[in-house]
């Protein structure tokens, strides 16, 4: 999640008024387990998110509770599962810093692993606190589905995101090798193949110049674009890794600008240069209203605020989610969510309905196939037992909900790899805004 | 030729060696390389003379923020850190000015609405800085003048990061947009262009500067600064109030910040909080470079750092084979900025212009 820094740093200057918030929200839903514990087992069954919902990150993490909410409350509804209640436990990880904490994430895991009517998690949101909540969920061990993580260290030994050799981190967050935490958002190491995808077979661009930020996230995705770039048979005039510190890319943009490109494709987010270079740019002849390319980096509102009004050459952004504001199959999900709920639907709102969906999926198909339910909250023996079932459903599962197919490989990553491309332009209401381009399914 | 002569002399030859290297390593043609069909891999003498055009421009920002430095250590032996924050406040005055007026990004002004607006912001800038930068010494130099020599360069230091929480506080902690008022047209010479904007920057840095060194040379309150920076007891026998002098030397060299905030807005469009940290650090070692309490040596080495920071673009990646730096000469300039210094300093160590202060007891 790289768009996270713009967050982390914006949550600086609102922390006095958020210590108000959060003594309000402290205390959530605690469910004792109250289900008439038969020795057939409980009929109560316990879904738990664990988003970010209150502070800074309340925009972004409130329309996905809600959407996990729906699920529960549809299902329940439906009696999608005859005979089992089921039961809705939101968790917040906001911190006393206002924003997303992975020691709150931690300690919110730590209590759902402890009821064992829990029988999954939809969350987290930030990949900074899967980072904290996957060592806990793997030794209980209790599934999580997030709706939003798309660090592919998370689950993945790869070169190009920094986190392979002495950086992998699988043997921490997976301590017991088995696959407990699943994603439906796609990884961050598609965006720069996407990107290129869509440049090069889209838009038609075939000479492009690449420049990167030096840090992790922006050389990763960089490179990812050059070799898809390549693979497509486009033409790279040139590659410049450039400090994040720089100031002014006058000098380098004017000698690119001497090789007649396409395109430029900037690898890293809004601060790092991705708004400097994009501005500049139109102080160079040549390359005024040159098409400008980045990830979900530069996909922000400061990136449309500040060169929106500017003018200049179109800018395409690729963002690892699957925009339902636009696709007929969201339709119907779109006026529930709208009746049900009064927080802005925003794209993690589907993404978290369907991660709910695949849980109660998952835990009808447990129950098909044999399993019990936990005598109680605390009845260790079974929880885990079901536990164990409802995780083996989640990995075999085929899902089709709004955000489209859904299936996990041995990775617990989904099988369908959706990256939506986003161009900078002006919104409904007349604001500079990212709008819904194109998606480009990676193969 | 006395030795300074001498090393301009070698400075500037040095300059056109570099030059003439990057030309000869090249495929050189001289038709304009910016209209499409130029060859696009020719690196010709156009784009050397190109990045010289862009930076001396840059160079020139620097210049101005670089005398700021030079003149309060001339007089107090202080490296006022917090100049280049100052430097930033003064973009931020410009942006909130602007916003007064009404100016946004898309605002298009010509002729006299556009002058005097420019004219009014820039002497707003520069007073908003020059004020702040004389409470700066009343509050956090002054009382330590006497103090340790590490006491103020520590109070420095807090009043840089103060100042850049300031900056925080008032425009936010993402990039902020700086209105593009002036508009841009490109004048061609042959087939190198300088822009409107370039030029606006050039004249406004000339103009201050040309300014600055008749004012310390020919006024009343030039000779006291020269007095008071030379030996400070002596100057406040001879009647001269010394207080006074070092406060004026602050106001000058901070109104100079606000003036280079205005300029570096209108090229570069852009400012955020810790834009004078790393500008600071520029103007700083042009400061050095030049020789600290020099005057022409800040000007010289604020031109010299920006001519060296865009010629380094030039140098080839050698990941594309070759000659070079991987990944281009643009992520390497400012090792290459530094590796200058260091080779200047080492064999001179006060600065290309710097002269041998008298020992001070």
């Amino acid at each position: 999640m790289k768009r996270s820094w713009s967050r982390i740093f914006a949550l600086t200057m609102g922390i006095p008024l958020l210590l108000g918030l959060l003594a309000a929200c402290g205390s959530g839903t605690t469910g004792t387990g109250s289900g008439a514990p038969t020795a057939a087992g409980s009929t109560i069954i316990k879904i738990a998110s664990e988003l970010p919902v209150t502070g800074a990150d309340e925009s972004s993490g409130k329309p996905a509770q809600d959407g996990a909410q729906l699920a529960v409350t549809q299902a329940n509804a439906n009696h999608t599962i005859q005979g089992i209640t089921l039961q809705f436990v939101p968790k917040d990880d906001v911190g006393p810093s206002g924003t997303h904490d992975p020691a709150q994430g931690a300690a919110n895991v730590t209590q759902l692993v402890s009821d064992y009517l829990v029988a999954g998690i939809v969350g987290p949101f930030n990949s900074s606190v899967a980072k904290a909540e996957m060592p806990i969920s793997n030794q209980a061990p209790l599934a999580q589905i997030s709706p939003a993580n798309t660090n592919p260290c998370l689950t993945k030994d790869t070169a190009a995101s920094g986190c392979s050799g002495s950086n992998n981190q699988i043997s921490t967050l997976r301590p017991t090798g088995t696959v407990n935490y699943f994603r439906i958002a796609t990884t961050d190491d598609h965006q720069g193949p996407a990107g290129a995808d869509y440049m090069y077979t889209t838009l038609h661009l075939s000479k492009v110049y690449v420049i990167d930020d030096t840090e992790t996230y922006g050389v990763g995705i960089a490179n990812a674009f050059v070799g898809e770039w390549t693979k497509l048979g486009g033409k790279v005039l040139g590659h410049s890794s450039e400090s994040p510190k720089t100031t002014s890319y006058v000098s380098l943009l004017t000698q690119i600008a001497s090789m007649h490109p396409d395109a430029i494709y900037f690898g890293g987010v809004d601060s790092t240069g991705g708004i400097l270079v994009r501005k500049q740019m139109l102080t160079v002849p040549g390359l005024a209203n040159l098409p400008f390319g980045g990830g979900d980096g530069i996909v922000t509102p400061t990136f449309a605020t500040t060169l929106q009004p500017t003018g200049g050459g179109p800018v395409y952004g690729t963002v690892a989610v699957v925009d339902t504001s636009q696709s007929q199959t969201a339709a119907t999900f779109r006026t529930q969510y709208a009746a049900a709920f009064t927080d802005p639907l925003n794209v993690y709102s589907a993404a978290a309905y369907d991660c709910a969906n695949i849980l109660i999926q998952a835990i009808k198909t447990a129950l098909a196939n044999g399993a019990h339910t936990p005598t109680s909250s605390s009845d260790a023996a079974g929880g885990k037992a079901f536990r164990t079932a409802v995780i083996a459903a989640i990995q075999n599962i085929n899902f089709t909900g709004v955000t489209g197919h859904q299936s996990f490989d041995a990775n617990g990553d989904t099988t369908d790899k959706i990256i939506t491309i986003y161009k900078m332009g002006l919104n409904s209401s007349s604001k500079p805004d990212w709008l819904f381009a194109s998606s480009v399914t990676v193969q | 030729m006395s030795s300074r002569q001498i090393e301009v002399c070698v400075a500037a030859h040095l300059l056109a060696i570099w030059s003439l290297v990057l030309y000869k390593s090249c495929n050189c043609s001289d038709y304009s390389i910016w209209q499409e069909g130029g060859d696009p891999h020719a690196m010709n003498l156009t784009l050397v003379l190109q990045e010289l055009v862009i930076g001396i421009t840059t160079g020139a920002i620097y210049a101005l923020i670089a005398l700021g430095y030079t003149m309060v250590y001339g007089i107090i032996e202080l490296i006022n850190f917090a100049h280049g924050d100052i430097f930033m406040i003064g973009t931020m005055m410009c942006i909130t000015i602007f916003d007064q007026f009404g100016i946004t990004s898309i605002t298009h002004l010509g002729g006299f609405p556009l002058v005097g607006i420019l004219l009014l912001t820039c002497l707003i800038s520069m007073l908003v800085c020059a004020v702040l930068g004389v409470v700066i010494e009343r509050v956090a130099y002054r009382p330590l003048r006497n103090a340790p020599r590490l006491a103020p360069l520590i109070s420095a230091i807090g009043v840089s990061l103060i100042l850049e929480d300031v900056g925080k506080l008032w425009k936010g902690i993402t990039i902020v947009s700086f209105p593009q008022v002036f508009p841009q047209v490109n004048y061609y010479i042959g087939p190198i262009y300088i822009t409107s904007v370039n030029i606006l920057v050039l004249a406004v840095a000339l103009v201050l500067m040309v300014g600055l060194q008749w004012m310390v040379s020919s006024t009343r309150t030039g000779r006291a600064m020269r007095a008071v920076a030379q030996d400070r007891e002596a100057a406040a026998l001879m009647g001269v109030n010394v207080d006074r002098i070092i406060a004026t030397t602050f106001f000058i060299g901070a109104a100079l910040a606000g003036a280079a905030g205005l300029i570096y807005g209108l090229q570069y469009g852009t400012t955020n909080f810790t834009l004078g940290f790393f500008l600071g650090l520029i103007a700083f070692t042009a400061a050095v470079l030049g020789g600290i309490g020099n005057l022409v040596g800040a000007m010289l080495g604020g031109v010299l750092i920006g001519v060296i920071q865009a010629l380094s673009t030039l140098i080839p990646d050698s990941n594309a084979g070759g000659f070079g730096l991987p990944h281009g000469g643009a992520a390497w300039n400012e090792a290459i900025i530094f590796l200058v210094l260091i080779l200047i300093l080492v064999f001179r160590p006060s600065g290309l212009l710097g002269q041998q202060l008298p020992e001070k007891v």
